[in-house]
């Protein structure tokens, strides 16, 4: 069993790896910082010995070596999904407004238990992304793959025999009407919280009104893809099938984009204060309540996805205080700052600009999911006195909030991105923090930084930590304006 | 859910594969504002009942608006096209479910159909999910669809 410090190494080098492992421009070893974050990544930029993939693999094998009795099994954590029985909640929820949280749940814990049983604590689920790569991946096929349902020959009577478990093979794709760019362009367009979730029910499985109704985003790419691969997926144990989880793994990044987009969740507290309170297992096996507002802030939950930039600081960071990027900076304007930052407590430091700063970039889905091109805008920050204590902590980062408090979540339009401390005694080289994402939404509401760009932070405690005196300065911070690349 | 019109078609049909089933849609009386000829429908529902699909098939269902010629070779850039939508589970079960499209992708003309009162009508097309799949066995009962 890992002490609370050595468990905090492992995430800080296993995210640092990660990064290093996306973005070639990023260096291991010129920053001692990290994300307080696991991030998420395509399984189709993956090779089949990736770490991510190696210790899925073992997951899944560890959890079929579980009795089925123990809910962190293979078969357990499928039985959640189907429920005690087909009508008996709780299961889960489909055709309304708890089928998104509920599943980020669900994908949460089981994620923990990989962690758990494969004794890796960087491990984040990847996403199949159906809109780029729509035949399921090649790393998930063969007959003594573990994550081929034919190497496991799960018994499930909700469907037809195995094997094959899998309707369809290696070459099959999933058609564009159902998962192509314009559709799911069309739902992340879609501003109305219920016509994107799906709508209000009184329950996950409501037996009285409201009876809730199925969006598109639901009706369409995730229930064609569960009818697309069938066998398991075809039914309610459609997580014996691995593929499932990285299913519902892209259709959670879809919910993070919306919001990343300026989107904002319900208020209703209908759906925030509903508790799943029998549904899951930790990873310890023990039974692990949560209501619906726990599960609208990813970040908090330890994770973010590789396809929202203002979500993934760091290796843009690395990135941005390279050399070349000097040559192309467009606009730079700077301020002093001598108010530290304290725990729960933002702080603003206003930096006035000669000109408005909008962002060219645009808003594309290809530019989200691959690459983003046009003017882009860093807020950097230096001259750092550091925090006596680095752990237990890390900083929320706002632009232009007028509103801007300690609950202030980070589906919030005008959040940037989180940056933690680590392991340092000193400043540091500082952190620069892309704020194109913010600034693009902020401009589409109509609300330009015509005069001034002020960068907010907000330190927060990890979840479950009281981290102590946290105090830190920035002492300049410097808006970059650059062409990107 | 608010809506100044609401137009919805009467009985049930069932949809078979490889065939369409078009429902004429008519002013619902005493919905609120269903005698405002200009306000327009902002979403479509369509309640699905009983399903009754094979094993080993899989089903997609293609909506269209104002296109009662519509197949299953209509292409999907048609202007009159609103969106699929398929099932989970795959097979029977689970009671009424509700499928709701939002509208304003449509086109600006067909949007001006909608908007100028003339009540159009829905083409519900079956078809499988995928090359390659079966669904010669399945149906799907369409019990309402609504515009409001």
């Amino acid at each position: 069993m890992y002490s609370t410090t050595r468990r905090e190494l492992l995430a800080a080098s296993g995210a640092m790896a990660a990064l290093a492992a996306t973005n070639p421009g990023f260096s291991r070893t010129a920053s001692a910082y990290y994300l307080p974050v696991r991030i998420r990544r395509d399984v189709g930029a993956m090779q089949p010995d990736d770490p991510v993939l190696v210790t899925y693999r073992k997951a899944v094998e560890e959890m079929h070596a579980l009795p089925a009795s123990d809910r962190r099994s293979w078969r357990g954590q499928a039985e959640i999904h189907r429920g005690p029985t087909i009508s008996d909640p709780p299961g889960c929820p489909h055709e309304n407004w708890f089928f998104l949280p509920w599943h980020r749940a669900y994908l949460y814990y089981f994620e923990e238990i990989c962690r758990e049983l494969a004794g890796d604590d960087t491990f984040a689920l990847p996403y199949w992304n159906w809109t780029i790569d729509p035949q399921v991946p090649a790393t998930f096929w063969g007959a003594t793959n573990p994550l081929d349902p034919d190497r496991w020959n799960d018994s499930d009577n909700l469907v037809p025999p195995g094997p094959p478990w899998r309707g369809i093979g290696p070459n099959d794709s999933a058609q564009s009407f159902a998962v192509g760019a314009p559709v799911i362009q069309g739902i992340l367009n879609e501003t109305d919280f219920e016509q994107f979730a799906s709508f209000k029910a009184s329950a996950p499985r409501p037996t009285q009104p409201p009876f809730g109704g199925t969006a598109e985003l639901e009706g369409t790419p995730h229930n064609y893809i569960h009818g697309f691969v069938r066998g398991h997926m075809g039914h309610y144990l459609s997580p014996l099938d691995p593929i499932f989880w990285l299913h519902h793994c892209n259709i959670d990044r879809l919910w993070v984009e919306w919001n990343a987009l300026g989107n904002a969740n319900t208020t209703d507290p209908d759906w925030l204060d509903f508790e799943f309170a029998q549904d899951f297992v930790d990873r310890n096996g023990n039974t692990a309540p949560i209501k619906v507002s726990a599960t609208e802030d990813t970040t908090a939950l330890g994770y973010v996805y590789d396809t929202v930039p203002a979500l993934v600081a760091q290796p843009a960071a690395a990135r941005a205080l390279t050399a070349p990027m000097s040559e192309r900076v467009q606009e730079r304007y700077e301020a002093t700052n001598n108010r530290p930052a304290r725990l729960l407590q933002p702080i603003g430091i206003a930096v006035a600009t000669t000109a408005p700063v909008v962002p060219a970039a645009a808003m594309t889905l290809e530019s989200r999911t691959r690459t983003a091109a046009g003017r882009r805008v860093f807020a950097r920050l230096t001259d750092i006195s550091p925090p006596a204590t680095t752990a237990g902590f890390y900083v929320n980062v706002f632009v232009n909030c007028p509103y801007l408090s300690s609950e202030t979540p980070t589906n919030d339009p005008h959040y940037a991105t989180s940056f933690a401390f680590f392991g340092h005694s000193h400043g540091g080289p500082g952190f620069s923090v892309d704020i194109t994402e913010p600034l693009t939404r902020l401009n589409r509401l109509g609300r330009p930084a015509t005069e001034q760009i002020e960068v907010q932070l907000l330190p927060l405690p990890m979840p479950g930590r009281q981290p102590g005196d946290v105090e830190f300065t920035v002492g300049r911070v410097e808006i970059i304006v650059v062409e990107a690349t | 859910m608010a809506s100044d019109k609401v137009l919805a078609s009467a009985g049930t049909a069932v949809l078979s594969t490889a065939s369409s089933v078009t429902l004429p849609l008519k002013p619902v009386a005493g919905a609120p504002g269903a005698t405002s000829p200009e306000a327009c429908p902002r979403r479509l529902r369509i309640e699905v009942g009983e399903l009754q699909i094979a094993p080993r098939e899989s089903v997609a269902v293609h909506v269209f608006l104002g296109e009662p010629d519509a197949t299953a070779r209509t292409p999907f850039d048609d202007p009159g096209y609103v969106g699929s939508f398929s099932f989970f589970p795959v097979a029977e079960g689970r009671g009424p479910q509700r499928f709701v499209f939002a509208l304003d992708r449509l086109p600006s003309f067909e949007r001006e159909r909608l908007c100028s009162g003339d009540p159009p009508s829905v083409t519900l097309v079956l078809a499988p999910i995928a090359q390659g799949v079966r669904a010669d066995q399945s149906q799907v009962e369409i019990q309402r669809a609504t515009l409001e």
